[in-house]
């Protein structure tokens, strides 16, 4: 009978003390499941949100940065940020395409603007001033990022060359809803109008609140192209009703893309400038610095994969102004999943002290266990039973119930994690939201806003899902048996000092 | 033919800062074919002189020879796992085996070249030693304290050793079954050539024994 079949027999006829090993590791084991699946689903959530929010860069404001300034009653020095920083980081090994825009709001005087559906569980949103504007967006990259990335569809037409975008030809795309509201197809005109308004009289802001028309011009644009966001992008993610802000936001974004045209940098650039010189006429103490002002572009970077954000951010950092930051798919997940990272930081330390308590506890257990069996140990030796033999008994009997209880612990640890840390999470989540309401956080704006993704709690909280899959598997077996291994270290030590004489006689 | 030989051996302990000195100079050498009974009174040092032809321990000077070879140099693990047999006065059975199991654990321990079938091996002798099937397969802890016993000889037998060491075997059994364990020791020495030495302060055992020694403040004499 060799130890393999007595660490059998002893187990299935020693019932009782096999149970008690069995319930203990039980117990410990679905601990230790427990945090290992909520570990995993956590970065699993985290994987995924990323994946989803792409490997997309934009540059912006760092709000957090500014908000202790402005706490502090400072009045902090901002500065428009260099095209040649930008172009500069375009060029970085790390990025696969990038753009750089110019946003003018421009009146719609002429044309209709695309107003969310009410009945659709829609918004209304209103311009300064009463009225509907369009966004002409200058844009430097020809074939246009967001079409390219697969934000907006070219459903007509076609996209800028390269040649218009250096000679600001004044073409432009518009959405399929502005184009349907007027009529308007390929090879037509949009005629848009660059008002400037006076605000410095009093009752002109009073009477109506849209101040004195003081100077315009009309900005005409051959529609080359007609675009339509995409399904899943700003349009489709607002068709859900809801009440809560991520609608709005949502919302907001749809109204956005619609009413944008998108034109050559040099069309926008050209508007803000008749902007800028026509308000310094009106206030020139506002505008004295006119001359010299600097466009504030955004800048968008699409990069070849996730892996370069680190190394992209690291160099942007280095060259931005003060109060910039990098906006990224990173910093929208912190913002808006950070609380996952604060539990994924005490279910580490959950883990570590389980096992911990599990390496304690099942090492004392055996170790009693085998003080019980001090004689039987002394007859094996008597008997010129080798150690390795006997301890290879110890080790199989004890492993024996242990794949047997972590078996059973991977399932129901699984579903213990389950049906207690969806809940955690969301509250988690949801309360860290409400604390964190009248906080200043850095989003990126404009054609950044849609290529860095809109990552909500509800996309955090359907990706985190406690399951059983090969990784989970395998760390929560890896670890189970190491701390049964482990566990019986000290009990061995134990057998190896027995001496049979002192047993026996 | 001497399986065994004692040469000088000593051994002592401390006992409250004294040292007990409990075998000088013992020497003597045991014989196949015979049965022999050590005498001595309680603390003689009969049991600590087993231990030490058992290799259960390790005398502080001296030589214990098994055919010749220094019992160290053979190895004691392999010295008990191949060419000794130890019968206990409470038998020393892992009570959760079967009484053909119990016997089975020395033979797998051993290297000694053993019969293939070693289960029909087993079921022999205990049957040669008294116990029947039906009892050769219940637990031990099942069986009678002359049973158990049997059950031990069988294990010290089963390797194919030529020296049976027992330490007060009939201490805790009945005058029936002690007079029944002698016999099969008598038995083993006279009819299988093997060498038995029962440590005993029965003197009934002694009058069956083919050579009586005596174990007195330390020295091991021929009574």
């Amino acid at each position: 009978m060799n130890f393999a079949k007595r660490a059998f027999l002893s187990l299935s006829r020693r019932v009782g003390k096999t149970l008690i090993l069995f319930l203990v590791i039980l117990i410990l084991g679905n601990l230790i499941a427990a945090t290992v699946a909520m570990r995993q689903a956590i970065e699993q959530s985290e994987h995924l949100a990323k994946l989803s929010l792409g490997a997309n860069v934009s540059l912006g404001q760092d709000y957090q940065a500014l908000e202790k300034v402005w706490s502090a009653g400072e009045e902090p020095e901002l500065v428009a940020l260099d095209a040649n920083i930008i172009e500069s980081l375009g060029v970085r090994a790390e990025v696969k395409s990038y753009d750089y825009t110019l946003d003018v709001y421009l009146s719609a005087r002429d044309v209709k603007a695309y107003e969310p559906s009410a009945d659709n569980g829609g918004y209304a949103i209103t311009s300064v001033g009463g009225g509907r504007g369009l966004t002409l967006r200058g844009i430097h990259y020809a074939p246009v990022l967001l079409i390219e990335e697969g934000q907006l569809e070219l459903v007509s037409g076609r996209v800028f060359s390269q040649q218009e975008i250096e000679q600001g030809a004044m073409v432009g795309l518009i959405s399929d809803k502005v184009a349907e509201l007027n009529n308007l197809h390929v090879g037509d005109n949009i005629v848009l109008a660059n008002e400037i308004r006076d605000y410095s009289d009093e009752t002109a802001i009073l009477d109506g609140g849209e101040g004195t028309l003081a100077e315009t011009r009309d900005v005409v644009l051959e529609v080359i192209g007609i675009f339509s966001p995409k399904s899943g992008s700003a349009e489709a993610s607002a068709t859900t009703p809801g009440s809560s802000d991520q609608d709005w936001m949502a919302q907001m974004l749809e109204s956005e893309t619609h009413n944008t045209v998108f034109a050559p940098i040099a069309v926008a650039q050209a508007e803000e400038r008749f902007m800028i010189d026509a308000y310094a006429k009106i206030t020139p103490d506002e505008f004295e610095n006119a001359a010299t002002y600097d466009p504030w572009y955004t800048p968008v970077y699409v990069l070849n994969s996730v892996d370069d954000l680190a190394s992209f951010s690291e160099a942007a950092q280095a060259v931005l102004p003060q109060y910039y930051t990098v906006l990224n798919a990173d910093s929208q997940f912190e913002q808006i999943a950070g609380p996952l990272k604060s539990i994924q930081s005490i279910v580490g330390i959950t883990l570590v002290a389980s096992v911990i308590a599990a390496l304690v506890i099942v090492s004392l257990v055996v170790v009693l266990f085998l003080r019980d069996r001090r004689k039987e140990f002394g007859i094996y030796l008597s008997l010129g039973v080798r150690k390795q033999a006997v301890m290879g008994q110890v080790l199989i009997e004890v492993l024996l119930v242990a794949l047997v209880a972590l078996g059973i612990a991977l399932v129901t640890g699984n579903l213990i994690s389950g049906a207690l840390s969806q809940e955690l999470v969301q509250n988690q989540i949801l309360a860290a939201q409400s604390d964190s309401m009248g906080i200043s956080v850095s989003y990126a704006s404009g054609a950044a806003n849609m290529l860095l993704g809109n990552l909500t709690i509800d996309d955090v909280l359907a990706n985190y899902s406690v399951g059983i899959d090969v990784p989970y598997v395998l760390t929560f077996l890896g670890l189970g048996v190491g701390v049964s291994v482990l566990s019986c270290i000290l009990p061995l030590l134990y057998v190896l000092r027995l001496k049979p004489k002192k047993i026996l006689m | 033919m001497t399986i065994i030989a004692l040469e000088n051996l000593n051994y002592s302990y401390k006992d409250g800062g004294m040292q007990r000195f409990i075998l000088s100079d013992v020497s003597f050498g045991f014989e196949l074919g015979c049965f022999y009974a050590i005498l001595g009174n309680s603390g003689s040092g009969k049991t600590t002189l087993l231990s030490l032809m058992g290799a259960l321990d390790e005398p502080q000077s001296g030589t214990i020879s098994y055919q010749a070879e220094d019992i160290k140099r053979l190895g004691y693990d392999n010295y008990r796992r191949n060419h000794v047999g130890i019968v206990f006065q409470s038998y020393n059975l892992i009570p959760w085996l079967t009484a053909v199991e119990n016997v089975l654990v020395a033979m797998d321990a051993t290297d000694n070249k053993l019969p293939k079938d070693q289960h029909a091996v087993v079921t022999n002798l205990l049957t040669f030693l008294g116990i029947d099937q039906g009892k050769a397969t219940r637990r031990v802890t099942e069986l009678s304290g002359g049973e158990q016993q049997r059950v031990a000889i069988a294990r010290a037998l089963a390797t194919n050793v030529d020296l049976i060491l027992a330490d007060e075997p009939t201490g805790n059994l009945d005058e029936t079954s002690s007079e029944e364990i002698v016999e099969i020791f008598k038995t083993l020495a006279h009819e299988h050539g093997k060498c038995v030495v029962v440590v005993t302060h029965d003197s009934e055992i002694a009058r069956e024994a083919d050579t009586v020694l005596r174990l007195s403040k330390g020295v091991l004499g021929v009574a």
